[in-house]
């Protein structure tokens, strides 16, 4: 599934994050992106105080590795962005933020079209709402 | 022959301020594992923050109503970062003292929801009618007792007159009868310190492996503090001489709330110290064009560390918002403290991590 | 001063909370309860309704009206501060819940107003005063 490219990206990626725990750094964080088409995820370090950032960029259905057996600290972030945005993470159990058989895929991707509760569709809102609208919508 | 039951508490439970569902498995009495499952308060604000930019700070600010002012601060530090903006010192004086206010307020709602949760109802009142001094004081200078809206994109909106300095002044000065009088039923009091010391011990080690920030990580010994000038220096307290992280070595839920007791001490003398720093200045810097670029932002709110990631690509809306809060850092801890308490120490267990499950779930 | 000494005391004091509504709330006098508009001063510029994060002003310059929802204002105050002729300000009393949407309109008599010369940019904020636009 992944070409030449993304696996070369995947080995450097993987070399960068240990590299990041042989030196002793801390892991803060991981912020996905979603650039259409694919996802970017930023995982953000701390060492001897200066922040330091990991980027990789995956299409959006190739399968990474997880981070946790070097950092056990990365398992609900790594979870929470599978649920959010779709990430295929191997070993991040999903569902930490929605809810199983809700329907609701990836929802903060930027294309995302979600079933409200009732199960039909609804699009993206125009910008602005009209405010006589507001006491009915669902916020 | 023991046998496991579940015992499901929450989404809805007497003891649990906000919605978080944890499945225990008990044998007699006797905690063997715990489930979190969170995401009821879910509300999709990083997908909301999608927005105009300087219409996102009053969003920010209400993704919880006890850090408020934290988040805001975060993200229009985040934001300045991004778009090269130096707030002037007054301005970032002001934030300084908003957020160790908003750090008095929370410290001590925390302090009476653990008495709450051991059933000490007498010193729960005690800790939310002190509380009442820092709400009215702030109410003065932002007009609001929750929701500050003092923060803007460059600065602040309102400013804090040497009238209102003399007012907080005296507030703090009420502050320090009370704080005596509550550091010494936390340290002495017998049934406080009966029934919190030696339960929820998390050692260093496993502090440091599952990224616990705040009092839960600085009452195991891991000096974890962003206010520190050791770390990345933010708002104004690169300016201030006289903080010193509060680190302790005991790891239990008595000592995380003996750490926030002596942050509350520490607060009086930033704001103190915030105040006489003060100079005539403007309050905003003025802010033009777009956010263009991405930049992170790291905060010491009241539970632990803030992280915020912001992304603009030149248009008035953001292209990307993350937010990291505290707790959501500190969940994975409770699985274990958790272990091998009786089930009468659940509440105060999960309540020392100081939960805002609003935070969690966003 | 140990817990049981304070609940002695705290037995043969008054109570610490206010009996409100028979007693009148604490507001101070900064409190941010409701924005209420001039209209002798609006020069229509719009800014109100653009810089409105909940959406819950409605101008309408041809019919010279606001139109303010009220249960979707948050009181932030970014009208206050966007407005050039200080239209519109704070006043103490908040708003109140209600069974309905309450809907304010304010309507503007005659032509519109020209806007004034250009203000000076504000000085840096002398501690004395009260809190100025920044």
């Amino acid at each position: 599934m992944a070409d030449e490219a993304t696996e070369s990206a995947m080995k450097a990626w993987r070399a960068e994050i240990e590299a990041m725990h042989t030196a002793g750094a801390r892991f803060v964080v991981l912020a996905g992106l979603d650039l259409i088409g694919k996802l970017e995820i930023i995982y953000l370090f701390q060492h001897e105080g200066q922040l330091k950032e990991v980027k990789l960029q995956v299409p959006y259905d190739v399968q990474f590795p997880s981070i946790t057996d070097l950092f056990p600290s990365a398992n609900f972030v790594e979870r929470e962005t599978v649920d959010l945005l779709g990430a295929k993470i191997e070993g991040a159990a999903p569902f930490l933020e929605l809810t199983e058989g809700s329907g609701i895929v990836a929802p903060l991707r930027k294309n995302a079209v979600n079933p409200r509760p009732s199960g039909k569709p609804v699009a993206p809102p125009a910008a602005p709402a009209a405010p006589a609208e507001a006491p009915k919508e669902a916020m | 022959m023991a046998r496991t039951t579940v015992v499901p508490i929450g989404p809805q439970h007497p003891v649990l301020v906000e919605p978080i569902h944890l499945r225990f498995e008990v044998e007699e009495e006797v905690v063997k594992g715990v489930t979190p499952v969170i995401g009821y308060n879910h509300r999709g604000i990083e997908k909301l923050m999608e927005n105009d930019f300087k219409k996102n700070v009053f969003i920010s600010e209400r993704v919880c109503g006890i850090c408020s002012h934290q988040h805001s601060t975060a993200y229009s530090q985040a934001v300045e970062r991004v778009m090269g903006i130096t707030p002037p010192d007054r301005a970032l004086l002001i934030r300084t003292i908003m957020f160790e206010l908003n750090r008095i307020h929370s410290h001590l709602l925390i302090i009476g929801l653990e008495a709450d949760a051991i059933g000490y109802e007498n010193m729960f009142m005690q800790c939310w009618r002190d509380r009442e001094i820092v709400m009215r004081l702030v109410e003065m200078v932002s007009g609001n007792r929750v929701h500050y809206s003092m923060n803007q994109v460059g600065g602040v909106r309102r400013d804090i007159t040497d009238a209102q300095q003399k007012e907080i002044e005296a507030g703090l000065k009420l502050f320090e009868e009370r704080f005596a009088d509550l550091d010494q039923i936390m340290r002495h009091d017998p049934t406080w310190t009966a029934r919190l010391k030696g339960i929820g011990i998390l050692p260093r080690k496993l502090a440091l492996d599952l990224g616990a920030v705040g009092p839960v990580a600085r009452a195991s010994g891991v000096d974890y503090d962003i206010r520190s000038t050791r770390a990345h220096p933010y708002a104004a307290y690169h300016m201030l001489k006289s903080f010193k992280p509060v680190v302790r070595e005991e790891g239990d839920v008595w000592s995380r709330m003996i750490v926030r007791m002596d942050e509350l001490w520490m607060c009086l003398e930033l704001i103190r110290e915030c105040m006489s720093l003060m100079k005539p200045e403007h309050l905003s810097a003025e802010v033009r064009g777009n956010p263009n670029g991405q930049a992170w932002s790291r905060v010491e709110a009241s539970r632990g560390e803030l992280v915020y990631f912001v992304k603009g690509n030149g248009k008035p809306a953001m292209d990307r918002v993350k937010i990291r809060t505290p707790t959501f850092a500190n969940l994975p801890s409770l699985g274990p403290m958790l272990m091998g308490c009786q089930v009468a120490d659940i509440p105060p267990i999960v309540t020392a991590i100081d939960p805002c499950i609003c935070c969690t779930d966003r | 001063m140990s817990m049981l000494s304070n609940s002695l005391k705290n037995l043969f004091s008054k109570p610490a909370t206010r009996r409100y509504p028979a007693v009148p709330a604490n507001i101070q006098p900064n409190c941010r309860g409701r924005i209420e508009y001039d209209m002798t001063k609006c020069i229509w510029c719009m800014m109100c309704s653009r810089r409105c994060p909940t959406v819950a002003i409605e101008s309408d310059k041809a019919a010279q009206t606001h139109k303010v929802y009220r249960m979707r204002c948050i009181a932030c105050g970014a009208c206050v501060d966007a407005c050039p002729t200080d239209a519109i300000t704070f006043r103490e009393h908040y708003q109140e819940p209600g069974y309905a949407p309450i809907i304010d309109t304010y309507h503007q008599e005659g032509p519109i107003p020209k806007p004034g010369p250009k203000e000076k940019p504000p000085a840096p904020c002398d501690p004395g005063e009260a809190p100025k636009k920044a």
